[in-house]
């Protein structure tokens, strides 16, 4: 929360630059990890529920899915700490939580669909 | 007649009319939502459950993105030449046509940026209020394709949206390009988005594609990615070939690809040549098609020319 509070509290500028990964090739992705990854670890019970830009945002961690809203957000889990969702589809994001924040940003009010068909 | 594929920078407003009539009608017809949907399915077969190791990642963070999406385009270009012969997919030149007062946002060609608050484009032939109105629906009108049976984007808006320079204020410099373009493995194991992060070479694929750095550089996510993401809204989604500039950005990607192959005519321009279980090899016909291999695809001249 933190973290997207910074930059939409100054978006228009710049600094909406900052999130878009600065890891190093060679680095591990945890160099990547924020707050929102933070709260998730810090929450004992499996399913995380936060309130964001008033959207429902819930996380299981143990399955590594996202809900907006109940509706399932489309995340693609390419390896720890890297998510791509389809709301944010050409930028990694470290966590489920993050990658759930961006969508809701994305979004701007509108609602998830369910996903089609998945495997070629 | 030999096709060439120019910048839009050299195109006649004749062209560039008949080429946005030629994608106006293969939206009408279905074409397009179709090429949308199976962007959406191959991008989701090629990034869920790699840890189970269902399937091959076939265009994205995988070698297979360059021949890919070349059929990809090809596919659109086919189309839209059966609407009109004369018609080919120009390319946007990102490093040098950064300005938002290019011709490439007139209202007469790709339109412009989209409006504040909800980012809904309103200008140009990719307007809602001008027609262009995005599939939702998982249900085809009329019995044309009955193979519709799957979502052309992942949210309920039918309108293109466009949030240009939010995301990423700054695409990709001359200098940015020319050192990727410089480098001589086409990709490196494991073919995958960290390809180049430990002690292997460096490759195109992968600097290219934007999730490979070099020292020097500040931010992943560079070329092919900063195109997406500074467009931002429809191009940052799974959906993103909703926006028609999807075409000229990887009508671009499709030329580097070319340039690099002539700068560097002793390497394989293509890899890996050997049946591999994650991504096509060389020899392996291309999903969803299954009718051209990544050989079938190294050389463009075979389809078409670049000026």
């Amino acid at each position: 929360m933190r973290r997207r509070n910074v930059i939409k509290g100054i978006a228009g500028t710049a600094v909406a630059a900052v999130p878009v990964t600065v890891i190093h090739a060679g680095q591990s992705w945890v160099a990547a990890h924020d707050a929102a990854r933070d709260q998730a670890a810090d929450e004992p019970q499996d399913l995380y529920t936060e309130t964001y830009k008033g959207r429902t945002i819930t996380v299981s961690r143990a399955a590594g899915t996202v809900r907006i809203d109940d509706r399932p957000l489309h995340l693609m889990k390419l390896g720890e700490d890297a998510y791509l969702s389809a709301m944010c589809h050409y930028r990694i994001e470290p966590t489920p939580l993050a990658a759930g924040r961006q969508a809701v940003d994305e979004l701007r009010g509108a609602n998830l669909l369910p996903s089609g068909t998945h495997h070629a | 007649m030999a096709h060439v594929r120019k910048n839009h920078l050299d195109m006649t407003a004749a062209e560039k009319r008949r080429f946005i009539r030629a994608l106006r009608r293969v939206k009408e017809i279905g074409v397009y939502d179709e090429l949308v949907r199976i962007h959406i399915q191959i991008n989701s077969g090629d990034y869920l459950d790699k840890d189970g190791g269902v399937g091959k990642r076939w265009g994205h963070m995988s070698p297979g993105l360059f021949p890919w999406h070349r059929q990809y385009l090809l596919v659109l270009e086919k189309a839209l030449q059966r609407v009109d012969p004369t018609v080919t997919i120009p390319y946007w030149d990102w490093t040098k046509d950064q300005s938002l007062d290019s011709p490439l946002w007139a209202d007469t060609f790709m339109g412009g940026n989209g409006r504040p608050g909800d980012r809904k484009v309103m200008t140009g032939p990719f307007a809602r209020c001008n027609g262009w109105k995005l599939n939702v629906s998982v249900v085809p009108v009329g019995d044309e394709h009955p193979a519709f049976n799957g979502n052309y984007t992942a949210d309920d808006r039918d309108y293109l949206v466009r949030d240009i320079g939010t995301v990423n204020p700054a695409l990709p410099t001359v200098k940015e390009l020319a050192d990727t373009l410089a480098l001589t493995a086409y990709d490196t194991p494991p073919y995958n988005y960290t390809s180049g992060y430990g002690s292997e070479t460096q490759s195109l694929r992968n600097h290219l594609e934007g999730y490979a750095k070099f020292p020097w550089e500040e931010n992943l996510g560079k070329l092919h990615g900063a195109g997406h993401t500074w467009m931002g809204g429809h191009m940052l989604y799974i959906g993103s070939p909703n926006d028609p500039i999807f075409f000229m950005h990887h009508c671009f990607i499709d030329k580097l690809w070319s340039m690099w192959q002539k700068a560097h005519p002793d390497v394989p321009h293509y890899l890996p040549l050997t049946e591999h279980p994650d991504v096509p090899s060389l020899h392996t016909e291309l999903a969803p098609w299954y009718s051209m291999s990544p050989a079938d695809l190294l050389d463009h001249t075979k389809f078409y020319d670049y000026a």
